[in-house]
Formats: C-alpha cells, sequence, structure tokens
C-alpha cells in the first residue's frame, strides 16, 4: 500500500495523519478526522455536495486525494458556526427553509461562503450561476437563492476564523 | 467508486516531472486538476499505476505576456485565466469561453493545459487554442517541442504528446487589436459540455470590410475544427447579417459529427452553422461599439 | 363522528410558516445520514454486478479474491440460497404474475447491475479491489431489452412461469363506453411516451447492521421509508424471530419513492453481520444508484379522446405499456404505474366514458418502483395533450376546452368513474385563478406579437389531481396485500410536561418534525418547542405503513392528531381529579390549564404530569400514553393546476422557462413553506423529466445513463421562479383537513411542459408527446426530419 504522511490544517486545527495515496480528500476528513458533515453524491465532481474550501477555494473533495492536500488549510461546513451559534449564512437558509433533507446543504453553505467572499451584493441571477454547480432534488433552488441573497450584506470582511477546532 | 491503488510521485521541478515521465512511460498519467482524471479513475475506467501529480512545480503556475502572446504554464487554473488582468486586456475571447467551462469550484482546480492534454472535442480550450493558433511546447527529457495547435489534436482524448512528455505551457497568441470576439456553446444544461461551440474572432477595416478572422467548433467531430473554407468566404466581405448567414449555411458541410445521448450528428451539424451565425454577429456588434 | 370532532378551537401553530425545527443539525453538519454511523468492529459490503443483462450463471470463482489483504469473505447467490429467501411481493389480483428477486442472483443474471457476489472487507477500496478479480463464467441469453422484445421474444422468458413476459394486467371500462365512442362528432388520437427515469436523491441509499449475539438481537440501521415493513420482510426471509428485530431510520437525504422499497442489499447486510457477528455497512455508489436503485415510470401510451365539435369530451381511451424491468418491487409490485396510470384519467375532467387496458412487461432492465408521483403523472399528461389538440383542432382556446370540462365546485364525495372518490374542492375556481396568476391572456396577446418577429413562446395548462395518503380501503381495493395502508402515532407526556410523539412516518426531508410539531402543539395546547416528534424506529414508533404516496400527513399526521385529542382529555380528566373542578370547565393553552373565562391559569402541564404521576391522586390516566391508528375512509384529494410560460429557440431546440404558477390546494396548510418547498421541488424533478432525465438502455440491455454527466438532473439555472396560490378545503376525512402534498408538482408539471413546447411551435404543426423533450428532437421535427406524433385526427361522418 503506497501511504504518506501528512500535514495538514482542517478548520483551524493542525493534524498530523497517514493517508493511503489513492484515499479521496473526502474520505479522509470523513473517515480519519470523523467531520462528517462533507458528502459523498457522486465521487464524479458533478453534484458539488463535497464541496469544502481548500487554501480558501471551493473545489470538489471527491475529486482531490488527501495526499495532495499536505501543507493546505482546509475549512469544511464544521467551521461556520462559531461559539455555538449559527453563521449568518447558515441562519439565512433556516430562515429562508432552503433546505429540506439538508444533504446537500454543506456543500452549498461552502460554495455560497466562498462565492460570497467575492461577491457581497449579487443579484439573483448572479447567484443561479455561482451554485449551477450544486444539485438539489428537494427544493428546486429558489429558497436558497433567496438564503444567499439575504445573507450578502452581512458577510463584508468576514474571515473563516483559523482558530476553530471542531 | 474507489480508484485502483496506483504509486504516487509528486515532483517539485519540470525536471523531475519529465525524468519520471521517461522512466514511467505508458504506467503514468500526469494529474494536474484532476477534474477530468479523478472521475475516470474513481470509475476505474483510467487505472494510471503510477500517478505523476505536478501541483507542487511551482514554477509552472504561472501566466504572462510573452510579445504577443498569453504564455498560460500548466498549473494555471481555469480560474486564473478567468479573473486575469492578462487575458482581460489582451485576448477576452479566453475570458468569456471560460464561463462556460464546467463550475466555480470545476475551474478552481481544472487548468488550461489539462484541458488541452484531455483533448476532449467537447471541450473549449481545444477550439480556443485552434483559433487563435496557439503553440504547445512539451517538455521531455530529450528536451523541447513547440508544437502548434493545428497538429496537437488527433482524435478523441487522443494528442501527438508521447507518454514521456509533459505539456508545460501554451502560447496563445493576443486577439489583433480592435478586433471583434464571441464564445457560444449550446448545452443541455449550464456548465455541461457542449452540444456545439463556436469561438469566433474579426477585425474589420474602417468601411466595415472583413480582414480577418478566426473561426473554431467544439462539439462537432472527432477534434474540435477551424473552419477553414467560412474563414475565408468572410474574409473580404462586408460584414453584414447577410453573410453571416452565408457563411454559416457552409459550415454544415465541413463537418463530420457523431452522434450521443445528447445530441444527433444532425443537430449538431446544423446547430454549428446557427451559432456561427450568432457568433459571428456578436463579435462584429462588439467590434461597432469599440 | 366527523374527523373534525374534538378539534381545537385556537390555531396558534397550524398554519404558520413555522420555522423547520431540526434544521440546525443539518447546516453545522451534524446530521446523522446512514454513512455517518460508524459502530466498532464494522466491516463494508460492497457487491459485484453483473455486466450482462440477461445470461446463466455457470461458475463463480473467487478464490483469488479472498486471498487479497482485508477481506473477510465472499459469498454467491449458491451460498446463500438456504439463508436467504427471496423478496415476493404478493398482489392480490389474477392479472398479476409474481417475481422472486433473490438477494445475490442465483441460475441467471436478469439486468445489467443485479448483484451476483458480495464482498466483505475491512474496506470499501479493498472491497472494490478484491471484486476485480472474481471470475464470473456466463452463458449469454437474448437481451429483451424493450417492451416489443420481451412480448415478441419467441419464448425467450425473464421468469420461467411468466409468458411472454406480462408481469400485471388491468382493464377498466365503463358500461356505455362503446357508445359514447360512436357518438361522439371527432376523435383526436396521439402516442405518448414517458421516459424511464432515476429518483436520484443526492444522497444514495445505505444500510448498517449489528447482530448483538448476548441479545440475540439485529438492528438495522437503513435510509428506508417503510422501517416497519422492512422489518416484516427481513423477519421472514432471514426466518429471523421479528420481534428480535430493530429497524432504525437515521436522517435520510431524500428519499422520492426509491427508497421504499425493500432491497437485496438490506437482507444481505442482515445476514452477513448476523453470520460475521460483526457490523456490516453497505453504501451504495453514484453508479449503482443509476443502475440497480429502482428506476421509474417508463411508458409509451396511445390514447384517444371523443368530442363533441363544442369540446365536450365524450369518453377517453387509454392503451398503455409500462416497462417494470426484471422483479416486482416489494411492496408496491410491478403493478403500481398501470394502476396508479388507470386512477389519473380522467383527472378533474367531468368525463363518464372510459377505457384503459394497461399491461406491465417485464424486460431485462433494473426494476421499476415507485418514483414521487408514479402512474398520476400520465393522466394529466394524457389528457392536457389530448386537450390540446383538441382545441386546434376545433381552433378553440385551449383554456376554453378545459373550462368546458372541467369539474366545478365540487362536494365532498365526488366520484370519478374510476371510482376514486374527490372530497370536495373548487376546480374551476382553481384553474381560472391560475390563470390569472400567469396572466395567461397577457401572454396569449405576446405569443401573437412575438411570432410576427419570429419568437415561439407557448402556454401550457394543466390541471391534477393527487390522491393522497390513500388508507387501507385502497391498498386492498388495488390488492396490494403488502402494504397495510394505516399508520400510528404514539402521544406520551413527560414529567417536565413536555411531549413526546412517535409516529410511523418517518421524513426523508418533508419536515415532518416540523409539522407533526405544529399539529400536536395546537391539540393540546402546548408550545411547539415543548413538542419532540420521534420518527424511524420500530422499537418505539408504533406500526405503520411508512412514508410515501404523499401520506404522512394525512396517514400519520391524522393519528397523531386523533392521539393528541385523547391525550388532551386524559390530561382535562386528571386536572379535574387534581384540581376537584369538573374538566369541562377546564381547557389546556400555551402549556398551562387555564378555568374557562378566567384570567389566571391555575396549573402548568408541569405540575399537572408530576401530580399524576405522583400517584396521589385518583386518577385514571396516570399513564398519560396514547396510541391511536388512522386510515383515511374517504379520501384525501389534492389538486390544482399549472399554468406555464416557455419560449422555445427554434434553431437550437433549446428551451427557456419565462414564468410558472400554480394554484393548489392540498386542504388545510399546516406549514406554507414546507407546503411550498414540497411544491417547488416537485416541479423540479418533473421538469426534469420533461426536458432533461431519461435513463437510457442500448440494445443489448447495456445501460447507457450511469453517471450524473448523462442523467441530467436540473440545477439553478434550470429552474425557474414559481408562483404559488393556495385555496383551501378542508378534506373532511382527515382530523386537521390536511391533504398530501407531497407529489402534487411533479404530477402537473411534465404535462404543462410538454403542452407549453407544443404551443410553442404550434405554428410548424409540431407536437410533443414523447418526453424528455430533446433540443434534438425539437430541430429535427422542425426541420423535418423525423416526424412528430402529430394527432390523428378522425372525423365522424354527418354528425
Amino acid at each position: 500500500m503506497d501511504e504518506r504522511r501528512i500535514h495538514l490544517k482542517v478548520n483551524g486545527k493542525q493534524y498530523e495523519e497517514m493517508a493511503e495515496t489513492r484515499l479521496t480528500l473526502v474520505d479522509f476528513l470523513r473517515e480519519k478526522l470523523g467531520l462528517t458533515g462533507t458528502h459523498i453524491g457522486c465521487e464524479h465532481g458533478v453534484c458539488g455536495a463535497c464541496t469544502v474550501l481548500v487554501n480558501g477555494a471551493a473545489i470538489r473533495s471527491c475529486l482531490m486525494f488527501a495526499v495532495q492536500a499536505d501543507q493546505a488549510e482546509i475549512a469544511t461546513v464544521e467551521s461556520l458556526a462559531r461559539d455555538g451559534s449559527l453563521h449568518p449564512l447558515q441562519q439565512a437558509f433556516w430562515e429562508h427553509h432552503a433546505l429540506q433533507c439538508g444533504f446537500c446543504t454543506p456543500g452549498f453553505l461552502m460554495t455560497a461562503y466562498a462565492f460570497l467572499q467575492e461577491n457581497h451584493s449579487p443579484s439573483a441571477d448572479e447567484i443561479r450561476v455561482a451554485i449551477s454547480g450544486n444539485l438539489c432534488r428537494c427544493t428546486g433552488y429558489e429558497n436558497i437563492i433567496k438564503a444567499i441573497r439575504a445573507a450578502s450584506p452581512d458577510m463584508k470582511g468576514d474571515t473563516l476564523t483559523t482558530d476553530q477546532s471542531c | 467508486m474507489k480508484p485502483a491503488p496506483f504509486q504516487y510521485h509528486d515532483p517539485r521541478t519540470v525536471d523531475e516531472a519529465v525524468s519520471l515521465l521517461d522512466e514511467l512511460g505508458d504506467d503514468a498519467k500526469v494529474l494536474a486538476g484532476g477534474q477530468s482524471l479523478v472521475p475516470m479513475m474513481n470509475f476505474r475506467l483510467a487505472r494510471p499505476s503510477h500517478l505523476v501529480d505536478i501541483n507542487r512545480v511551482s514554477s509552472l503556475d504561472h501566466v504572462r505576456k510573452d510579445n504577443h502572446s498569453l504564455v498560460i504554464g500548466a498549473l494555471a487554473r481555469q480560474r486564473t485565466i478567468e479573473f486575469s488582468e492578462l487575458a482581460k486586456l489582451h485576448n477576452p475571447l479566453l475570458i468569456e469561453a471560460s464561463h462556460h467551462i464546467g463550475h466555480p469550484a470545476i475551474r478552481n482546480r481544472g487548468t488550461v493545459c489539462g484541458s488541452l492534454a484531455h483533448a476532449d472535442p467537447a471541450a473549449e480550450w481545444p477550439a480556443l487554442a485552434l483559433v487563435m493558433d496557439a503553440t504547445l511546447v512539451a517538455q521531455s527529457r530529450r528536451g523541447q517541442r513547440r508544437i502548434p495547435a493545428t497538429e496537437f489534436f488527433t482524435s478523441y482524448f487522443s494528442t501527438c504528446l508521447e507518454p514521456r512528455e509533459l505539456l508545460v505551457e501554451v502560447h496563445v497568441p493576443a486577439l489583433p487589436s480592435g478586433a471583434g470576439f464571441s464564445f457560444l456553446e449550446i448545452s443541455r444544461r449550464h456548465g455541461d459540455f457542449a452540444l456545439v461551440g463556436a469561438a469566433v474572432w474579426l477585425t474589420a477595416d474602417h468601411s466595415g470590410i472583413c480582414t480577418n478572422c478566426g473561426i473554431a467548433l467544439a462539439g462537432v467531430g472527432s477534434c474540435a475544427v477551424r473552419a477553414h473554407a467560412a474563414e475565408q468566404r468572410l474574409q473580404g466581405e462586408r460584414l453584414s447579417d447577410s453573410i453571416f448567414a452565408e457563411v454559416a449555411n457552409s459550415i454544415p458541410e465541413e463537418l463530420d459529427p457523431t452522434s450521443d445521448l445528447h445530441a444527433s450528428a444532425e443537430y449538431r451539424r446544423k446547430v454549428a452553422g446557427v451559432i456561427v451565425r450568432r457568433a459571428l454577429g456578436v463579435a462584429a456588434e462588439r467590434i461597432r461599439k469599440s | 363522528m366527523t374527523e373534525n370532532e374534538g378539534a381545537p378551537k385556537d390555531m396558534n401553530y397550524v398554519g404558520a410558516p413555522v420555522r423547520a425545527v431540526g434544521l440546525g443539525r443539518f447546516l453545522t453538519g451534524n446530521g446523522r445520514y446512514i454513512d455517518d454511523l460508524k459502530l466498532p468492529g464494522m466491516v463494508y459490503l460492497h457487491l459485484l454486478r453483473t455486466p450482462y443483462a440477461h445470461a446463466k450463471i455457470r461458475s463463480i470463482n473467487f478464490a483469488p479474491a479472498l486471498e487479497y489483504p482485508g477481506i473477510l469473505g465472499v459469498w454467491t447467490g449458491q451460498d446463500i440460497a438456504s439463508d436467504i429467501r427471496p423478496i415476493r411481493p404478493v398482489l392480490d389480483s389474477t392479472n398479476y404474475q409474481g417475481t422472486e428477486w433473490p438477494a445475490l442472483a442465483r441460475e441467471k443474471v436478469r439486468y445489467v447491475g443485479e448483484a451476483v457476489a458480495a464482498i466483505v472487507a475491512e474496506s470499501r477500496y479493498l472491497a472494490e479491489d478484491a471484486a476485480e478479480m472474481i471470475m464470473v463464467d456466463y452463458t449469454a441469453l437474448p437481451a429483451l431489452s424493450e417492451v416489443s422484445a420481451s412480448l415478441n421474444s419467441n419464448g425467450v422468458r425473464l421468469h420461467e412461469e411468466i409468458e411472454k413476459n406480462i408481469f400485471f394486467e388491468y382493464r377498466f371500462e365503463t358500461a356505455n363506453f362503446h357508445q359514447a365512442f360512436q357518438q361522439a362528432e371527432l376523435r383526436v388520437a396521439l402516442e405518448f411516451k414517458h421516459p424511464r427515469c432515476a429518483g436520484s436523491a443526492i444522497e444514495n441509499r445505505g444500510v448498517v447492521a449489528q447482530y448483538e449475539p448476548g441479545r440475540q438481537f439485529l438492528t438495522l440501521w437503513s435510509s428506508t421509508q417503510v422501517p416497519d415493513l422492512l422489518r416484516g420482510v427481513l423477519g421472514e426471509c432471514l426466518q429471523f424471530p421479528v420481534h428480535r428485530i430493530r429497524v432504525i431510520v437515521p436522517d435520510v437525504g431524500g428519499g422520492f419513492g426509491v427508497k421504499m422499497h425493500v432491497y437485496p442489499e438490506e437482507l444481505l447486510a442482515a445476514f452477513l453481520a448476523w453470520k460475521l457477528g460483526r457490523p456490516v455497512k453497505w453504501i451504495e455508489d453514484r453508479r449503482e444508484n443509476l443502475l440497480a436503485s429502482t428506476h421509474a415510470r417508463d411508458h409509451e401510451t396511445e390514447a384517444e379522446v371523443a368530442a363533441r365539435r363544442d369540446g365536450t369530451i365524450l369518453g377517453i381511451r387509454v392503451r398503455d405499456l409500462s416497462d417494470v424491468g426484471a422483479y416486482s418491487a416489494f411492496p408496491i409490485t410491478c403493478a403500481l404505474e398501470t394502476l396508479t396510470f388507470a386512477n389519473s384519467v380522467p383527472g378533474p375532467y367531468r368525463v363518464e366514458n372510459l377505457s384503459f387496458h394497461g399491461m406491465a412487461i417485464g424486460t431485462n432492465k433494473c426494476p421499476v418502483g415507485a418514483y414521487r408521483g408514479v402512474g398520476f403523472v400520465l393522466g394529466p399528461l394524457v389528457m392536457e395533450g389530448l386537450i390540446d389538440a383538441l382545441a386546434r383542432s376545433l381552433r378553440m382556446d385551449p383554456a376554453e376546452v378545459r373550462r368546458r370540462n372541467l369539474i366545478g365546485t365540487v362536494p365532498h364525495r365526488y366520484q370519478a368513474p374510476t371510482g376514486i372518490v374527490y372530497d370536495g374542492g373548487e376546480y374551476r375556481k382553481a384553474f381560472e385563478q391560475a390563470l390569472e396568476l400567469a396572466g395567461y391572456y397577457e401572454w396569449r396577446k405576446r405569443q401573437t406579437e412575438l411570432r410576427v418577429e419570429g419568437r415561439y413562446l407557448g402556454i401550457g395548462l394543466a390541471t391534477f389531481i393527487e390522491p393522497t395518503g390513500m388508507g387501507q380501503r385502497v391498498f386492498r381495493h388495488r390488492g396490494m396485500a403488502e402494504v397495510p395502508g394505516f399508520d400510528s402515532a404514539t402521544v406520551r407526556m413527560d414529567p417536565g410536561g413536555t411531549v413526546r410523539a412517535y409516529v410511523s412516518t418517518p421524513s426523508q426531508g418533508q419536515g415532518q418534525e416540523t409539522t407533526f410539531a405544529q399539529i400536536l402543539a395546537d391539540e393540546l395546547g402546548v408550545k411547539s418547542e415543548d413538542v419532540i416528534i420521534s420518527l424511524g424506529d420500530t422499537e418505539t414508533c408504533p406500526f405503520g405503513t411508512g412514508t410515501f404516496a404523499s401520506r404522512s400527513l394525512v396517514s400519520g399526521g391524522s393519528a397523531l392528531a386523533l392521539a393528541a385529542r385523547e391525550m388532551r382529555k386524559k390530561l382535562l380528566c386528571g386536572a379535574g381529579q387534581v384540581l376537584r373542578i369538573p374538566p369541562a370547565d377546564l381547557e389546556i393553552r400555551q402549556g398551562k390549564v387555564w378555568v374557562k373565562g378566567k384570567l389566571d391559569s391555575v396549573l402548568s402541564l408541569e405540575e399537572l404530569t408530576r401530580a399524576i404521576h405522583s400517584g396521589l391522586y385518583n386518577t385514571s390516566s396516570d399513564n398519560l400514553i396514547v396510541s391511536r391508528s388512522f386510515s383515511v375512509g374517504g379520501s384525501a384529494v389534492s389538486y390544482g393546476t399549472h399554468v406555464v410560460v416557455v419560449e422555445v429557440d427554434h434553431e437550437t431546440g433549446l428551451v427557456l422557462l419565462r414564468q410558472y404558477a400554480v394554484v393548489e390546494d392540498c386542504g388545510t396548510v399546516i406549514n406554507p413553506a414546507v407546503v411550498d418547498g414540497q411544491i417547488r421541488g416537485g416541479i423540479a424533478q418533473g421538469l426534469g423529466t420533461a426536458i432533461f432525465e431519461e435513463v437510457r438502455y442500448d440494445s443489448n440491455g447495456q445501460l447507457l445513463t450511469a453517471s450524473l454527466m448523462d442523467y441530467l438532473i436540473p440545477g439553478s439555472l434550470e429552474i425557474p421562479v414559481i408562483r404559488i396560490e393556495h385555496l383551501t378545503t378542508r378534506s373532511p376525512f382527515t382530523p386537521t383537513g390536511g391533504k398530501g402534498v407531497g407529489e402534487s408538482g411533479t404530477i402537473a408539471s411534465p404535462a404543462a411542459i410538454a403542452c407549453a413546447i407544443s404551443d410553442a411551435l404550434s405554428p410548424f404543426d409540431a407536437t410533443f408527446t414523447r418526453l424528455p423533450i430533446h433540443p434534438t428532437t425539437i430541430v429535427e421535427v422542425l426541420q423535418g426530419k423525423c416526424p412528430s406524433p402529430a394527432a390523428n385526427r378522425v372525423d365522424v361522418e354527418g354528425k
């Protein structure tokens, strides 16, 4: 078995783990670190349920190997809430009924988080484009778009803290 | 859908990378963005025994201007081009095409050179490389090869790259000054592979006569296609809707597309003409405005 | 007793868009879905699936796989033949041929993706490696890859006992049908196709099984919609005592009917956990999901309408072939699509004469099961397609033809010719209101203007009925012997005066944790924060049918309301004893007991519960637990109208949805946000099958759409903004007055969109009744390169 020792920061916490080289990042996060908030929907990069941030960029963690994340900083959905309080984005999703079964939600949250870092007051159309790579089978998307729009004004200057432990 | 086991290599320099490729030959695949390769590995349709991950070869991560071309290194992400000031200035056609490439998360990892090396005939970059007469630079232990885009793509998912070669950069000429351009794509859903795509640019003199143009198509055959006959038809003509329609009508004859789940050959043939016509219209409008 | 007796006077929660309970855990990544479960010593099951559509298995050599590191064992169909009985759902009908679906294929395989071997390993990665080392020797048999092949197979049979591969047949005809058809002044016939589709919840299926040798107890966690039915099948198929089985439903990431069947993997995981003494986990991947989780729909239909020249419909004739794949699914059987289709015609139209003939044909494809809307989708597809064709023939406004045929305001108990009872509603009002909401007449004007410019706008109308929460009577009538048809709820007071409720209808995202709490809070007079709803555990939840067919509110929610009313009586009785005041003078509000007419409360529920539990008072209600069951006696038929406006780019065949409007009546709306969410999600799925989604096989029975790159699920840019308005005709047959709504979006949307596209391209004399409506189809039809199924119009002479 080909394996490597990797060092990476996940949600502000430093980890050192052995990983088989073919272990995908999503499996590493879920199985090795027990961070099961990131979900697997397709393992071929279409559904977006596995979206996490790697060095601040939203990526599909089913299409990356854990060993590629050596020395990287990862943020998963578990990093959004702070001291038991929901992040404004999470709050907005709740208030706008932007989830039903919740399975695709972590992927949408991370995609939206990264998007709102760059676009502080997006139009509904811009949001539709930004989330077009995340599939939802329950909601029909409308409430997700409303929630992201509602969350935008609160996002200015926000950074996912690197001092969160999970 | 877990990938088969492989030996993983992560070289830090181009020399290391090409040495590995030289040694491993057919048994190795290069991993850059992984947005095309890793799905195939997860399906076990691709099972390289060795993976050469070039993501740590920092010398490949660049976009720079060189004379009249943009030089895009093998690690430049699709997203980098999408937001590149250099691209905005010198070749905004590339940026317009970027918006059609998958979705933001795909573009954060996927690379321009990766798309070129993968050579999916429905992808955007092979058509861009053709329409701009790009030059692709392949490196191996034996040295460097500069390959014109016209020679690079050989068939479905096939290029003239040899297993020991690494595509290190692509030189994409700037659009001529004053050029109009358009990238249009028809797909089933936003972000899907093109059923048909067109990359178009043209220049005209002050009386509206076309002085030069480029028309290339994606999704219409085993490779991206440069529509030479259509270009020749357009050169020297006054830009107008009727000439665009005429040029567009000549397109289907040049094409030999296939049918698949998403579109028939007949559809691709016909719609190729339609989007070339529309793209020429947009490009001409952009000249008028500038 | 009508269902409304004992209903609460004040509704604080029902009707309010109460923020959904429990979503916090999903938002923070703390959901507990099946793949999140980890047990000590857990091992992983993986299935080797056949690449043959139809073949005899000659031998399986798995010795090399056993040598691979981390492999605990490999099992084949022969190994488990005497240990696991096949799944054999029953339909009480002489026209039904049952099939046996084995946990692992034995002598032969019948569809690509059928499991032939089970591998258990320390990791899924290792199991997949080992699977590749297993050598299976097949003798290929002719693949019956479509219905016509199955019917004309020259003796090739999927199952030895089933002649011509006809699994089920159903005929229904009204007495005067032929006469009515003869009296017609014109007849219009069309062909329809609804593609095979795949529910494709974002969460794939999964199961974790654990056997405790000490207690001799089997626990199965499964992403199932039917925990009680699954428990029963486990007991029977494994010959394991049912009272020693517990089925737990974790958080489920969408079900849509696909997760309501009992699958071989559930039996295998349970059996292997029992044999190995280690917990066994099986998680489906997306390829398997598209290959081997049940598919749906797949109809080829011919239909004809007989009418008078004023647009009045005299009769409808339907002939349907339903491709049901290789095996009948449990519990609803392969008859589901045929029977539900038959019941969805004529829908909300006043048509007295019907003739329906449907056949369910087996093929070498994945079994077909339930998927949101089921055969009810076909009724509107056929009716609305025929009506629009009729309108075009008569040069009448399609809205006017509908107006002339819609039932108007119906009292409770309108019986359709199919025998279904519609329980009241204002069908024509919903229709007119939808036209107004959409701006139908403005769009018609716009359509005319744009045609001059060479732009093609189209308007589609679809009215529908949605039978929901069907009870015992319906399932007995259908012959679905495996579906009980009732659901149950237990309500229990906890010492703190808080309320626990357990209901037999689990969630896959429909929000029962919230809506049930709203119902309970209003019925009991407590705050919804003081209520906890528990679902999906056979240890604590009372027996019932489960969640599918839009039943959780009607069936589970009604049982809950009744149990709550009973509990309220008990509490008042107990309060009466404690306070020595007649219960009739007391009431419960906001979690407290009040004397009617007095300003201050006299007792909190916490105090009351403590008092009753103390045993100090002579209360007969010291148990403070009530369990009730419910099966809807009449019916709970929701209905409505969809109006969709599309623009078709006739040069590329791309369809843009310009507007979507819905007026819908599902009775009392418990939570508007939940209801609207269900409608939007349903429309997204219906839109999917109208334009994007199709499961396709080639002529060798090989699945062509084995990834999400080929099976196209609509994304955010494909779904329009949807305007929704509600009518609320209380159902007299449920205590809350509420009806189901889960499937209404899916039922009408394919019809509305198909009609809109046909309407847009009617200047080209093109009709589109075969779904999905591909850009290729549009372009080729307009080019004249392939014929559209243009309406065959027959004018009967002299009438």
